[in-house]
């Protein structure tokens, strides 16, 4: 299976300021990649320069094995691409409006522009500016979707979307991915990363940091486990396992940070005192996520 | 998966967007296009009534005046119209329009995040400045056409005996003129990607042509470079007394010429901002 999106030391100045740093990126086709970073991290400048809106400064970019450049016309045809900040023409009606698109890209798959405008439930004979931001967003969502591309750049795409949407919103990308379709779903919101990635990229000052799976990148975070004791706990002693590198006291309770086996704190534990009960709260993106930008070296400076 | 796409068909994609473009600025196009019809009919009628009194009135003026009416003939129709709505007005209103249109359908569009979803989809980017180009001509034809139709509503009420064929040739001199001052409007925009900086460099550029056009020649050592400016070649010329003047219009083309050039290299080859 190829490549759908590829960059070779992909680099952006924005003069002195870099903003996306020699990145190698590399998803295959079929899989959603979550691209994760905070605001200024370098998110949607590596996009913009997928889509040749920006250019790079040194550096190759690819996309279903085409020149992101050179090929602009072909390759824009088969690609869908939600912006991070959604304007809209005011003046138009949704309907009006993806016809227009749908007239720039010599496509027409009315059916399918039927059934998703059917999905998110939305009015396209509404105008644009009675819209709430959430149905301006299902618009962008319509049209980045609708002349069904193989490949979907998407931007912070749930901005506004109430929860019963964002997930009927995963459960068709989820669906989407299945038959072919490669998704960059740029996003700091990492609960969506983590409920619909394959594979993530996590990008920091705009230099690409890790890409994993989502299941391995979890198994290197640090864990969390929740001690309740039946007295108050002695201070001191749990610090002590290996691994640990946090521990909050309550009364009767001890929440621990660690890393590695879990074994030997277990055994320090039962060693404090009696035990009443041990909880692991799921790991979630977000603690990987931290980890990352916990581990900032402090000479990289913030880009735009 | 995916579906059959149709070849791509430039042109239609570019009328495509010169429609929505268009259709972006109807209110500000239609609204110079009454004005420039008004005015042009209340001018024209205006003659009538007045037109030999104003003449007589004219002539006591100085001479720093008579520089900025172009020295015009007052005591016929196409006199009075030279100064009472092509000096000023018709250019007022025609390039009021190319650079408001030119500033804002490239950059103030990109500037706004319009433009985003549509250089992201298959279309080039000299396609959109191109579009841009046209619907700014088509804001100057229209005021222009709103000028003629307003003179010859005006001067048929009024009785004014104004040959068409002249009347047309000032329309496509003050539209020609507006052209090329919007076309520098939108390069200005296509290079720095600011409605600001475009909307500055339309208005300096009238302005400033204008200026130097009505003063110079006040001034022995100005003088020379009165002809600099862009408002000369319209302004010294009257297409309604002598219809249009070949070389004035070639100013105008290569002006509109190079001016759409630099736009299209320099929308080419920089970072979108929107």
């Amino acid at each position: 299976m190829g490549y759908a999106v590829e960059t070779t030391k992909l680099t952006k100045k924005f003069g002195a300021v870099t903003a996306v740093r020699d990145l190698d990126l590399r998803i295959s086709t079929g899989e959603v990649f979550g691209f994760l970073g905070p605001n200024g991290s370098g998110k949607s400048t590596t996009i913009k320069i997928l889509l040749d809106e920006v250019r790079a400064t040194s550096g190759t970019a690819q996309l279903l094995g085409l020149d992101s450049h050179d090929d602009l016309v072909e390759l824009h045809r088969r690609i869908g691409y939600l912006p991070g900040e959604l304007r809209l023409p005011a003046d138009l009606t949704g309907g009006e409006y993806l016809d227009f698109l749908a007239g720039l890209r010599s496509t027409s798959d009315e059916k399918h522009r039927r059934e998703l405008l059917e999905r998110f439930d939305l009015d396209p004979t509404r105008r644009l500016r009675h819209l709430s931001t959430g149905n301006k967003q299902k618009v962008g969502l319509v049209q980045a979707f609708m002349h069904r591309p193989e490949l979907v750049l998407l931007d912070e795409p749930t901005t506004g979307l109430d929860p019963l949407v964002q997930h009927d919103f995963h459960e068709m990308l989820r669906a989407e991915a299945e038959q072919g379709m490669t998704v960059l779903l740029s996003s700091h919101a990492l609960s969506e990363v983590d409920q619909v990635a394959d594979q993530v990229g996590v990008i920091r000052r705009g230099a690409l940091v890790a890409v994993e799976r989502v299941d391995v990148l979890k198994a290197q975070a640090r864990r969390q486990l929740n001690l309740e004791f039946a007295a108050s706990v002695p201070r001191g002693v749990l610090e002590s396992a290996p691994g640990v590198y946090s521990v909050e006291y309550a009364e009767k309770s001890a929440t621990i940070r660690f890393e590695g086996d879990v074994d030997a704190l277990l055994r320090t534990a039962v060693a404090v005192g009696h035990l009443v009960s041990v909880r692991t709260p799921e790991i979630d993106l977000e603690e990987v996520f931290l980890g990352f930008y916990r581990d900032a070296p402090p000479d990289l400076g913030q880009t735009p | 998966m995916s579906v059959t796409h149709r070849p791509a068909d430039r042109r239609s994609v570019a009328l495509a967007l010169v429609r929505r473009m268009t259709a972006e600025r109807r209110r500000l196009i239609s609204g110079f296009t009454v004005a420039a019809a008004a005015l042009a009919a209340m001018t024209a009628a205006l003659y009538a009534s007045i037109g030999v009194d104003y003449a007589s009135m004219v002539e006591e003026l100085p001479a720093a005046f008579d520089s900025m009416l172009g020295g015009a003939d007052f005591s016929t129709a196409a006199g009075f119209l030279q100064v009472e709505l092509f000096s000023i007005v018709a250019p007022g209103l025609v390039l009021g329009v190319a650079i408001a249109v030119g500033s804002g359908s490239l950059a103030g569009a990109e500037q706004g995040g319009r433009l985003a979803l549509i250089t992201t989809g298959p279309v080039k980017r000299s396609t959109v400045t191109g579009a841009a180009l046209a619907t700014m001509v088509v804001a100057v034809v229209a005021v222009s056409m709103g000028l003629f139709v307003g003179v010859e509503i005006g001067a048929s009420a009024g009785g004014v005996d104004l040959a068409t064929s002249r009347l047309a040739a000032a329309c496509v001199s003050v539209g020609l003129f507006g052209v090329a001052v919007g076309a520098i409007s939108l390069a200005a925009g296509a290079f720095s990607g600011s409605r600001s900086i475009a909307l500055a460099s339309g208005t300096a550029v009238a302005v400033g042509s204008y200026v130097i056009d009505a003063f110079f020649p006040l001034n022995g050592v100005l003088e020379p470079f009165a002809e600099v400016s862009l408002w000369h070649p319209y302004a010294a010329n009257t297409p309604l007394t002598n219809g249009l003047d070949p070389r004035h219009v070639a100013i105008f083309l290569v002006v509109t010429a190079a001016a759409s050039f630099f736009g299209l290299w320099g929308f080419e080859r920089r970072d979108l901002v929107g």
